[in-house]
């Protein structure tokens, strides 16, 4: 049911902000302001967990999930109700093993790379098959899950180059592949601060700006970012900073290290978990591991905080925390987060974000 | 398979010295204070998302598990949603019985490494064996400690 511009719970507070010098852009108060709560149906086919992503339709009317266990995507329409599964289980044209990653496009087709079968395929929005294709072959690199880019009838993915793996801030950072799977070009440099960081991470998110023909880049554990042009593929920018809520561990924590160990090096230590565009602002979301989700493993447990920059002076703007919600999405000015986890009451809010001049 | 036998005992050694008390303690604050021998009994302890590999051992387990008068297999897995867990049972069609770890505490506690695990308990209770699912997948092998 929508509900009418409810002041959100979300305590809208720039944390201390000493280690920046003050700044016009920092006279803009951004606000978080509720405009619906939408449950997802369950349909004739249950989903019983989504990664945390969310892909939304150009004009917002569908929403798109991967769903971990089934390997599917699964369709809503804005209100909830169920559409669509995307892909069966198998290694036929339409079938899938893995969603790697997705993304829909302007024209509603939806892209997958299925990691396992190290392919690209793109199926209609009811899940009718449009082009199945292998993709990376005699690849140097791999694409990174979960982040893959409609760019322009080709898809933009971050990569890690083979033989970067356990040096990964030699490797290159992007590559757009057309739509039959094969590469168009591979560029950009992975980010610097994986040598200082004390995780071995090597997933770099993507956010891409079509009509203005850029991509941000930024490593799940680097406060920084980074702009390239997908036309010259260029680097445009290095470019944020250490913010006063980032905090990375303390020692060094490896794949090795055992479970319980890591569980208490990342305690309240940040990654980000996804990055979004609008028209005024880039937006980094950062979780803080609290040590009240390793507790109860509540996903909401986890400290959110969203960190704006201005898009035309990429200047650090304001951390603002949200409270009991995790964002998924920004599209035209809308956020959707998650409010709760629970499949049998899977909650999706929707905020509009407004931003005054003080 | 000489090297697997002979690396994994040193690589999992202090997870060997768990006694059965403590994993019967687990399995008891996990499932409603249900008492429960863990003798003879394989334990396949994952998350309601592992990947492929991981997935096809469950099948083979479940197949032994019917099969087999001797050795009890069943499965932990830590999640939160009891319906995640249903959908994960349905949808790979496995019968085991599930113990559900809703707030990671065998991770807490220490009892393993790393998920994706099977555990063998044998005819004491104590751990005779240990090692990650989806690198191994004959059950009828790790039970005789090939």
């Amino acid at each position: 049911m929508p509900r009418s511009l409810v002041f959100l719970l979300i305590a809208i507070f720039a944390l201390h902000c000493s280690r920046t010098p003050p700044s016009d852009s920092k006279k803009k108060s951004i606000e978080l302001i509720q405009s619906d709560t939408v449950v997802l149906e369950q349909g004739t086919q249950l989903f019983g967990k989504f990664y945390e992503h969310m892909r939304i339709s150009q004009d917002g009317s569908y929403w798109l999930f991967n769903e971990r266990i089934r390997n599917q995507i699964f369709v809503f329409k804005s209100d909830g109700s169920f559409y669509s599964v995307i892909g069966k289980k198998g290694r036929g044209p339409d079938e899938l093993l893995t969603v790697s990653s997705f993304d829909i496009n302007k024209n509603n087709e939806v892209a997958i790379f299925d990691g396992s079968q190290r392919m690209l395929k793109i199926f209609t929005l009811d899940g009718r098959l449009i082009s199945s294709n292998n993709i990376l072959e005699n690849a140097d690199f791999s694409l990174v899950p979960h982040y893959l880019r409609w760019y322009k009838g080709k898809l933009a993915g971050t990569i890690i180059d083979l033989d970067s793996r356990f040096e990964p801030y030699n490797s290159r950072l992007l590559a757009l592949i057309n739509d039959d799977g094969s590469t168009d070009a591979v560029f950009g440099k992975f980010d610097r601060f994986s040598k200082q960081d004390h995780r071995e991470t090597f997933v770099s998110l993507l956010a891409v700006d079509e009509d203005n023909n850029v991509a941000y880049t930024n490593l799940q554990s680097s406060p920084y970012f980074q702009i390239y042009d997908l036309e010259s593929f260029e680097r445009i920018l290095y470019g944020g900073e250490m913010t006063e809520a980032f905090n990375k561990p303390s020692q060094v924590v490896t794949p090795q290290t055992s479970l319980s160990k890591i569980m208490l090096l990342v305690e309240n230590t940040s990654v980000f978990a996804h990055i979004f565009l609008t028209d005024e602002y880039f937006i980094q979301h950062m979780q803080i591991l609290t040590k009240e989700w390793f507790d109860t493993s509540d996903y909401t447990a986890k400290e959110n905080i969203l960190v704006f920059y201005d898009r035309e002076t990429n200047e650090f703007i304001k951390e603002v925390k949200v409270d009991g919600i995790t964002p998924l999405a920004i599209q035209n000015g809308k956020m959707y987060a998650v409010e709760n986890f629970d499949p049998d009451h899977f909650t999706i809010g929707i905020y509009e974000i407004n931003t005054k001049t003080e | 398979m000489i090297c697997f036998s002979g690396c994994g005992k040193d690589t999992y050694a202090p997870y060997y010295e768990k006694t059965a008390n403590e994993w019967e303690q687990y399995i008891s604050e996990i499932s409603d204070k249900e008492e429960v021998s863990l003798s003879n009994t394989v334990l396949l302890v994952l998350t309601s998302s592992e990947c492929t590999p991981s997935i096809a051992e469950l099948k083979n387990w479940d197949t032994f598990n019917k099969e087999s008068d001797s050795v009890n297999v069943q499965m932990v897995i830590l999640e939160k949603y009891i319906t995640t867990i249903q959908v994960f049972l349905d949808y790979e069609n496995i019968d085991l019985h599930v113990y559900r770890d809703s707030a990671y505490t065998l991770i807490k506690k220490d009892l393993l490494p790393t998920t994706p695990m099977k555990v063998y308990f044998g005819k004491e209770g104590r751990v005779k064996k240990l090692s990650p699912i989806g690198t191994n997948n004959d059950p009828v092998k790790f039970i005789n400690g090939l």
